[in-house]
């Protein structure tokens, strides 16, 4: 065995025996450093005659590479260990719990408003606002209920000690209907529009809250009619149940509408076989609806003789109780946080 | 308003069923709350007759009978009791009954012997505690019988709402009329016959006995009669029962008489016993100041211009809503004055609505009466007093008007299809408006005579929904309309900014919750700010409900506290909705945190300050289109926060925003512990004010950054340090960011260390060292002058 051969041998022993980066640095440097053994035997060959200079030279070469080669082989390998020690130590349980972040959410009554506003807006209507605090004029005597009308008793209205700035009665708006006058007062027909909002009423028990939101619609043109209505009620409550929906008008008394209709709709749970949320009638009491009273018209400054149309209302904690399946009105204000992070809707909720 | 089917059949002949009729009802515009059949509870229980008994093989108590149910053989039923024999009429449970307690019967084997049914005791049926045996029933009706018709119990109950506009309805005979309309039956004619008209007999006033004047508009028309010699005692057990059924109890049997005619008839009347009357009759305008001790057991004061019903003893009724007691009928009573009269809606709603006396006869004035009932109910009146307690019934006494001229509306019948949607031959229209009454003359536009008991009829409007209810609101075709043309903007101030605070809560981890507009008058006051607020007149509750906020805060530390009382630990509560002032409505939305999150095993328990409300304050403004980093940031005192760690977002004099901890103190009074921290956004501000979003810089060349610290006073404030900083160029210097705020070793107390990071970069070049440093320089400089600055 030549040196040559002997020290390509120990060299890859060598190479073969480490166990750590540095210490494979440092063999490197042993043996292929400026000083290195193998680099030694290439500075040897000037020395040598010219004629064994070329084959000691390929010689030592092999020997340089297949040493460098045993080297980038072990670096790798020593490298995977460190990297694989690394994950072992890293590994932690993670079924720990994750600090949760705060899950936001809308209350149902914001989430169903979106809904409904959603829906309306397909159908034309564009969303309209007013006060609520209101004077006699905008919430009942506009609205074709003069002083003495029964239909004022029924409303349990809250009234207010101050006074507006003309010195008239005022009170909270026992429906949205105030924005109707409103609305057309400030707007020409033919217009759609819809108002929701919150709405008060002197009543608290069971199934009544001082305070609860109602959705209207409004829709004057030249040709509307009663079937034009149903119409547009057939489709939003479609719309807002996501299923066929059997639709009963009945005959009915508002004061800003003439002719009037309760709607009921089959009864969502027992399909009309009657149960204990339609009190066993087999129906549901959704919404109320009719033709625009000639006198309201004139209220709001448009002429009964060229333009007509519908109107509609309906309960937002109602619709939100039969489509949710919220059984009692008054969690909706009592603002639980085990109610309203049941009932709520995270904000990235898109489903209209 | 409740009444029987025995009743309504008195009115309207027909063969449909109770459940047929209550449909029927509905689709008119009568709804029907509830129809109680009264023999409900013994649905499959007959008469029976046991044929035989033979014991039981196999139980010695026991007998096996043979009971003949009115089928074609008889059942075998194992009955146990002592008294089961050969030949009595019992009451039998077939399969299918259910007895009271939910006992179910189905047929079954008893001791191996089949038995189909069940022989019933008192108790069973649930009449009564006797036990000891079964019923030995004596009856006249069939075998087969079912027992609620034998006992008469086979009646059904109608319970009906009715809308205001049908005073036409709020009487048996007008339900009827309407039914018979609707082609549910034939109407009864009124049992008048030409006797009962009086003739020549003579009246009151011929007699000498009392005369009436009319004194007041409020009374068009009154008639009066006198019923001498009767006997008042108590009513016939079916006047009994019809008033029972109806919800009314029965005192004696005029009152009772005058109970029956307007529930039937739909006029109030009111019998005074005359003995008890004091000279002539006058109905007339009070003075106001009087009082009557009513019949309803209160006093009530009359005020000027109340109809009253008057003797020369003074106020003995107030008309048309309660008789006095001075004069009331009683079981002693001989002689009765009867009257029977017309009150004008509008006088007794306003009188009733004052003196909130609610009564029967009230209720039917206010909604309106048929003017043409009034006669023909006083006729029936006295036919039945006499009938039922003797006597002899005087002429009728009638002042006044009976009935104003007919109202006419000209009536274009293609209007059922231009606004009704319905397309309908005019001789239909015709047809049907007759059906219900109505006159209907001439053929192009009708000119149509409305019946003296429809109320409210107007226009043509009101004579379309005659016609679509009669015909069934279901025959109109659904049709959609065609998209508007034009929509209406503008209309909706707020109902953007509304729904973007409400998704912008939740985006920052808030519940949401609608809390009662009107709160504690004192908890409202401290957020009043100087303006005057609006309350209620007649709150739900005059402590906790009494005034319209000022603000959301109040409202979210009241839920805060009911949370915190139901065990919650952290509550993370948001609102959007109205502020009040006297003369100001605000949409507002405001965030609350409280409490503390429990515990993580990793990052302990997470914190929250003055400046998480500032961050989530400034999210929701920029979520609602502004921009919060060009806000200015006061420092002022608010009230209900911290004083010193509170402030407010603003531009100029408008404030948008103000965020803080929650005075210690308020904490105190509300109960709350540890640390809360708020804010309030003010949307319709937002919502007024559009900031312009600027220049768009996008730079392809290098930024560079500079750090500075810089020793000042403790009262410097930062953001005034990082303003002056961006002021250095306001084109090139694109970011502050302040890392480090420091006290302590190596600072000398009254001062702090601000350490700052300024990026700089231009949009077209590289920005050398020396443009660079020149702007450092420059910033530097304007720091060390404004707030007397040293750099570290």
């Amino acid at each position: 065995m030549t040196s040559l051969d002997q020290l390509k041998e120990n060299s890859l022993e060598a190479v073969n025996a480490l166990n750590t980066i540095e210490e494979l640095e440092k063999v490197r440097v042993t043996l292929l450093g400026k000083n290195g053994e193998i680099t030694a035997e290439l500075k040897k060959l000037g020395s040598l005659p010219p004629e064994e200079r070329k084959a000691h030279g390929q010689a030592v070469n092999q020997v340089k590479v297949s040493v460098a080669q045993a080297l980038e082989v072990k670096k790798e390998a020593l490298e995977e260990a460190v990297l694989n020690a690394q994950l072992q130590a890293e590994k932690v349980d993670v079924t720990l719990p994750a600090q949760a972040l705060p899950l936001g959410k809308m209350h149902p009554v914001s989430y169903v408003i979106e809904e409904v506003e959603e829906i309306l807006s397909r159908l034309g209507f564009s969303a309209a606002t007013g006060p609520e605090v209101e004077t006699d004029f905008y919430n009942f005597t506009a609205l074709n209920i003069p002083e003495d009308h029964p239909a004022r008793q029924d409303h349990d209205t809250f009234y207010l000690k101050n006074l507006d700035a003309d010195g008239k009665r005022r009170l909270l708006r026992t429906q949205t209907s105030n924005v109707q006058i409103h609305t057309m007062q400030k707007f020409e027909p033919p217009m759609r529009v819809m108002s929701i909002g919150r709405v008060y009423r002197n009543d608290s028990d069971l199934t009544h809250t001082p305070q609860f939101h109602q959705v209207e619609g409004l829709a004057l043109d030249k040709n509307l009619t009663f079937g034009h209505l149903k119409g547009v009620l057939q489709t939003f409550l479609e719309e807002y149940f996501e299923r066929k929906i059997t639709m009963r008008l009945r005959p009915s008394y508002f004061p800003f509408t003439e002719p009037s209709a309760e709607v009921d709709i089959e009864c969502l749970f027992c399909k009309g076989d009657g149960c204990r949320v339609c009190s066993h009638t087999g129906w549901l009491e959704v919404l109320g609806s009719g033709m625009v009273h000639r006198n309201v018209l004139k209220s709001g400054g448009v002429n009964p003789e060229e333009w007509q149309g519908f109107a509609f209302g309906a309960g937002i904690e109602r619709l939100a109780m039969l489509k949710y399946g919220i059984h009692d009105l008054r969690l909706f204000y009592e603002s639980g946080i085990s109610f309203l992070s049941h009932f709520g809707k995270p904000s990235s909720t898109m489903k209209v | 308003m409740k009444f029987s089917l025995s009743w309504l059949k008195e009115h309207l002949d027909t063969n449909l069923t109770a459940h047929e009729l209550a449909d029927k009802m509905v689709s008119l515009g009568i709804e029907v709350e509830g129809l109680e059949e009264e023999g409900a509870a013994f649905k499959r229980v007959v008469v029976g007759h046991i044929v035989s008994r033979v014991p039981h093989e196999d139980a010695d108590k026991l007998g096996v009978c043979q009971v003949q149910v009115g089928e074609s053989e008889p059942r075998q039923i194992v009955c146990g009791a002592p008294n089961a024999r050969d030949n009595l009429t019992v009451a039998v449970a077939l399969d299918g009954a259910v007895l009271p307690g939910d006992f179910k019967i189905k047929p079954t084997k008893i001791r191996g012997v089949k038995s189909n049914g069940m022989i019933c005791s008192v108790r069973e049926l649930g009449f009564g505690e006797e036990h000891n045996g079964i019923w030995e029933m004596e009856t006249d009706a069939a075998i087969g019988t079912p027992l609620a018709e034998a006992l008469g119990l086979d009646d059904v109950i109608f319970d009906v709402a009715l809308t205001p506009n049908r005073g036409d309805a709020l009487s048996v005979y007008g339900i009827a009329r309407d039914l018979a309309a609707a082609g549910a039956g034939t109407l009864k004619s009124l049992n008048i016959e030409a006797q009962d008209q009086g003739g020549d007999v003579q009246t009151p006033s011929d007699k000498g006995l009392t005369s009436v004047t009319l004194n007041h508009e409020g009374c068009p028309f009154f008639t009066s009669q006198v019923v001498t010699g009767i006997q008042n005692g108590e009513s016939p057990s079916w006047l009994k029962k019809r008033l029972e059924q109806a919800g009314l109890r029965p005192i004696n049997a005029v009152a009772d008489i005058t109970n029956y005619m307007l529930m039937s008839y739909g006029q109030p009347m009111h019998a005074y016993d005359m003995d008890k009357l004091n000279g002539n009759i006058r109905v007339e305008a009070a003075q106001g100041g009087e009082t009557l001790e009513g019949l309803d057991g209160n006093t009530h004061k009359l005020a000027k211009g109340d109809i009253a019903i008057c003797d020369d003893s003074g106020v003995i009724g107030l008309a048309g809503i309660v008789g006095g007691e001075s004069t009331s009928v009683d079981e002693n009573t001989v002689n009765v004055f009867l009257e029977v009269a017309q009150f004008n809606r509008h006088n007794i709603a306003v009188t009733g609505q004052r003196l909130q006396c609610n009564t029967d006869a009230r209720y039917r004035f206010e909604r309106g009466i048929d003017p043409k009932m009034t006669l023909p109910a006083s006729i029936l009146a006295d036919k039945l007093i006499t009938e039922i307690c003797g006597g002899e019934a005087s002429g009728i006494d009638a002042v006044g008007t009976e009935h104003p001229e007919p109202q006419k509306i000209t009536f274009d019948p293609c209007k059922v299809k231009t606004f009704g949607g319905l397309d309908m031959d005019s001789s239909e229209v015709q047809e049907l408006l007759e059906r219900l009454g109505y006159q209907v003359e001439g053929a192009g536009p009708f000119e149509v005579t409305v019946p003296s008991f429809a109320q409210g009829m107007e226009n043509e409007a009101d004579l379309v929904e005659e016609v679509l209810r009669l015909k069934g609101f279901d025959a109109v075709p659904i049709q959609l309309p065609p998209l508007p043309k034009v929509r209406v903007k503008g209309a909706d101030k707020g109902r953007k900014s509304d729904r973007v605070a409400r998704r912008g809560l939740a985006g920052l981890g808030y519940l949401e919750c609608i809390n009662y507009s009107f709160i504690n008058r004192e908890k409202a006051a401290q957020f009043a700010g100087g303006e005057a607020l609006l309350e209620l007149s007649n709150p739900l509750d005059a402590e906790e409900m009494s005034t319209m906020r000022p603000a959301l805060i109040p409202s979210l530390l009241d839920a805060a506290v009911k949370n915190m009382a139901r065990g919650e630990k952290e509550v993370r509560l948001g609102e959007v909705g109205k502020t009040y002032t006297e003369q100001t409505e605000t949409l507002k939305a405001a965030g609350l945190l409280c409490g503390k999150a429990d515990k993580h095993w990793q990052q302990g328990v997470a914190e929250f300050d003055v400046f998480t409300a500032k961050a989530h304050a400034m999210a929701l403004l920029n979520a609602l289109g502004l921009d919060a980093e060009k806000m200015q940031v006061y420092q002022n005192e608010q009230v209900g926060f911290h004083p010193g760690r509170s402030g407010q977002l603003a531009l100029g004099k408008n404030v948008f925003a103000t965020f803080g901890e929650v005075h210690p103190k308020l904490m105190k009074e509300y109960g709350l512990k540890g640390k809360a921290v708020l804010f309030e956004v003010n949307l319709d501000l937002c919502d007024s004010m559009a900031m312009k979003k600027g220049h768009l810089f996008m730079s392809p060349y290098q930024a560079s950054e500079r750090d500075f610290a810089f020793l000042v006073k403790q009262d410097v404030r930062a953001g005034d340090v990082i303003n002056t900083l961006k002021g250095a160029d306001k084109n090139l210097v694109r970011q502050v960011n302040l890392f480090d705020v420091y006290t302590g070793e190596g600072v000398a107390d009254g001062y702090k260390s601000l350490a700052l990071s300024m990026t700089l970069q231009a949009e077209d070049r590289t920005l050398t060292d020396a443009e660079i440093n020149s702007v450092a320089e420059k910033a530097v400089t304007a720091v060390i002058k404004r707030f007397g600055a040293e750099v570290r």
